[in-house]
């Protein structure tokens, strides 16, 4: 490789501000507003589609973009710019804008009351407990294939983000109360790319105003809650770049880095984060397969004690799917928590069993987040053509959509065998940074080599669980 | 920070000699008997080798198919090569979509309400196809699939995928443990 090319790479995992045009972009005060301005055109016209347009969900561009397009492109960002989604996300800005009384300015004046979020509250319970509800909504009502009720969950959290925003400080329904905040920040962890101080010793002994938490007249303290200082993960930083623009001493870079790095190096595991990565795990490994196989017998159960009424408002399912969903939940955290305590006892260590659960747990990310996009992958594969339709028949109705498509394009690109060996791939990569991240867990948290390896393998027992689970509910279309 | 944290580092103390040996029999008593369960459920699904007659009207035959979360019910349909046939689908929870992309048919089905496709020729080699549903439904959708069989396909190979996929994990983690023993833990 050429020594100019070398350098080149280098500056990618130092600082990518320092490309010029990287640092000129990232300084700009206007800069999240910039790249808020085309997701919110965009989230604007899905709503209007989606409330007013057709209700043929396969043929409405609002569900059709907001469940293939947006989904998809939000589990693929995981990989690469942890919460970046966070970054362009409307619905926070809105909030954000209202409470700041500003678009990009650095204004003194703010329209909220500047409340402290709860102290109790400040963690992922409620977070997590939402995304169950977000879950239950989807599956239990089919959110997803609802134009409807696509538009108003889009709704709903624009006036929460909003109303939230003026009572209480940052972005506080960003961080506690949107239902994605734990989905998203937890698979952040694995992405590729990082905002972190550079130099320790910079923050401690020259910086007396911390500006990059406090914020000063130029820019906004974090509007996460986040210390960058000593920001040791993705979790909740939304790569907003408002910390950079504050920092006077220019100490705090945008980087890459090597996938998952987050997964062992975060310092201090906590019981929220490690039971909300087991519910996130288990809703793409464990959550479906249980609701497959116990729904309809549940269901015909509750049948002789509730009344039944019309899908979806009937009561003994829509009771069901959410008694399942809590299971589900349960068994994951239960599983997880199993096998962290076999992997202390296997090991011979006085403590730890909840510490090896929470490293277990927050290992096992990458499992579910390659079967989310192995899940992806096949209905992109296989409903694409769609979103082309849609969009043209958008065009011929603009905004409204209530034009039907002429068609709806079905050409296979992959057979499915070639589809679930692209599937096996990702599920396989899943299942190989999990172990390393298991290794690097179990390594971390025992001392010696013997008790860290013998953690390690109940641990590598339940990845290889969870990949077996996704290899073989990936196959139903070939078995 | 109001919560917790579960285990600050540095590392935890040994109160027993670690084991080799108990951590390979507490692992695999941990995940035999669930692989073992996984695979036989994969392997014989209630109503996976179900099969649909229909009934002949006018030379078409029309076939009657469940649909739920998630998956279809029954889950295989037989035809002939050049066959005509129609599909009587009815969803019994939420919307749900019916498509066989090979043929054409993609419909939208209501909750508790028949939906009618168009009568529709199996003009297709011999073969297995999948029928899918075409609308995001949660979860699980990515499993609500099933097949139609036109003619008497010769066995596909395609079915051994997950069990070479299942072995080459095994060896993936087997590999992988045998590195970090290599490494000394």
């Amino acid at each position: 490789m050429a020594p100019a090319a070398r350098k080149g790479l280098g500056r990618l995992t130092r600082d990518v501000r320092e490309f010029l045009l990287v640092r000129r972009i990232v300084n700009l005060r206007g800069f999240q507003f910039l790249v808020v301005l085309p997701t919110t055109a965009v989230v604007t016209v899905v709503t209007i589609s989606a409330a007013v347009g057709i209700l043929h969900p396969s043929f409405n561009f609002g569900t059709v973009f907001t469940w293939v397009v947006w989904w998809g492109a939000l589990l693929a960002s995981f990989v690469v710019f942890g919460r970046a989604w966070c970054l362009v996300c409307p619905v926070g800005a809105v909030g954000e804008w209202i409470q700041r009384l500003s678009l990009w300015w650095r204004s003194p004046y703010t329209a909220g009351l500047q409340l402290r979020w709860p102290r109790r509250l400040r963690n992922l319970w409620l977070a997590t407990a939402l995304f169950m509800v977000f879950v239950w909504l989807d599956n239990g009502y089919g959110m997803s294939n609802s134009p409807r009720l696509t538009a108003g969950l889009i709704v709903v959290l624009t006036l929460a983000s909003a109303w939230i925003g003026l009572f209480f400080e940052r972005r506080a329904f960003c961080q506690y109360l949107c239902p994605l905040t734990a989905f998203i920040g937890l698979h952040s962890l694995f992405s590729m790319f990082e905002l972190r101080r550079q130099d320790a010793g910079t923050c401690r002994a020259r910086c007396a105003g911390k500006d990059c938490f406090r914020g000063n007249t130029q820019a906004y303290g974090c509007p996460m809650g986040e210390f960058p200082a000593v920001m040791d993960s993705n979790l909740h930083c939304i790569l907003c770049t408002e910390c950079v623009k504050s920092c006077a001493h220019n100490n705090l870079a945008l980087r890459f880095r090597p996938p998952g790095r987050d997964l062992w190096t975060s310092r201090r595991p906590r019981l929220d984060e490690a039971v909300a990565a087991a519910v996130v795990v288990g809703m793409a490994t464990i959550l479906p397969v249980l609701t497959l196989a116990l729904l309809p017998g549940l269901r015909a159960i509750l049948a002789g004690v509730l009344p039944a009424g019309s899908p979806p408002n009937d009561a003994p399912r829509l009771v069901a799917v959410g008694l399942l969903f809590v299971l589900g939940a349960l068994v994951s955290v239960g599983v997880m928590y199993a096998f962290g305590r076999g992997a202390r006892w296997a090991a011979g260590a006085a403590t730890g069993g909840r510490a090896l659960f929470a490293g277990c747990a927050q290992a096992l990310i990458p499992v579910g987040l390659f079967k989310f996009l192995a899940d992806l992958l096949d209905h992109g594969l296989r409903t694409w053509g769609a979103v082309f339709d849609v969009t043209r028949a958008l065009l011929l109705d603009f905004p409204w959509n209530r034009a039907v498509p002429g068609r709806v394009t079905v050409i296979h690109l992959l057979t499915p065998a070639q589809v679930y060996l692209v599937q096996i791939g990702l599920v396989f990569c899943g299942l190989l940074f999990s172990l390393y991240a298991v290794h690097r867990v179990s390594r971390d948290l025992l001392g010696g080599r013997e008790a860290a390896f013998a953690a390690f393998l109940p641990m590598a027992g339940l990845a290889f669980l969870l990949t077996l689970l996704n290899l073989w509910s990936l196959a139903v279309g070939l078995l | 920070m109001s919560e917790r944290p579960l285990g600050d580092l540095p590392r935890f103390p040994a109160a027993t000699r670690p084991s080799l040996r108990r951590s390979v029999a507490l692992t695999l008593l941990l995940v035999i008997p669930p692989a073992a369960l996984i695979v036989l459920m994969a392997v014989w699904p209630p109503g996976a080798a179900s099969t649909a007659e229909g009934v002949v009207r006018d030379g078409v035959r029309e076939i009657t198919i469940r649909a739920y979360t998630w998956g279809f019910s029954p889950r295989v349909v037989s035809v002939d090569p050049q066959e005509t046939v129609r599909f009587l689908i009815q969803s019994e929870d939420i919307h749900h979509g019916f498509a066989i992309n090979e043929l054409g048919v993609n419909v939208q089905l209501q909750p508790e309400r028949q939906t009618r496709t168009p009568a529709v020729r199996a003009d297709l080699p011999e073969g297995v196809y999948t029928i899918h549903c075409s609308i995001f439904c949660g979860l699980g959708h990515v499993s609500m699939k099933g097949h139609l069989v036109v003619g008497q396909p010769a066995r596909s190979l395609a079915g051994l995928l997950p069990w070479a996929a299942s072995l080459a994990g095994l060896m993936m983690v087997a590999g992988f443990a045998a590195l970090v023993r290599r490494e000394g833990g």
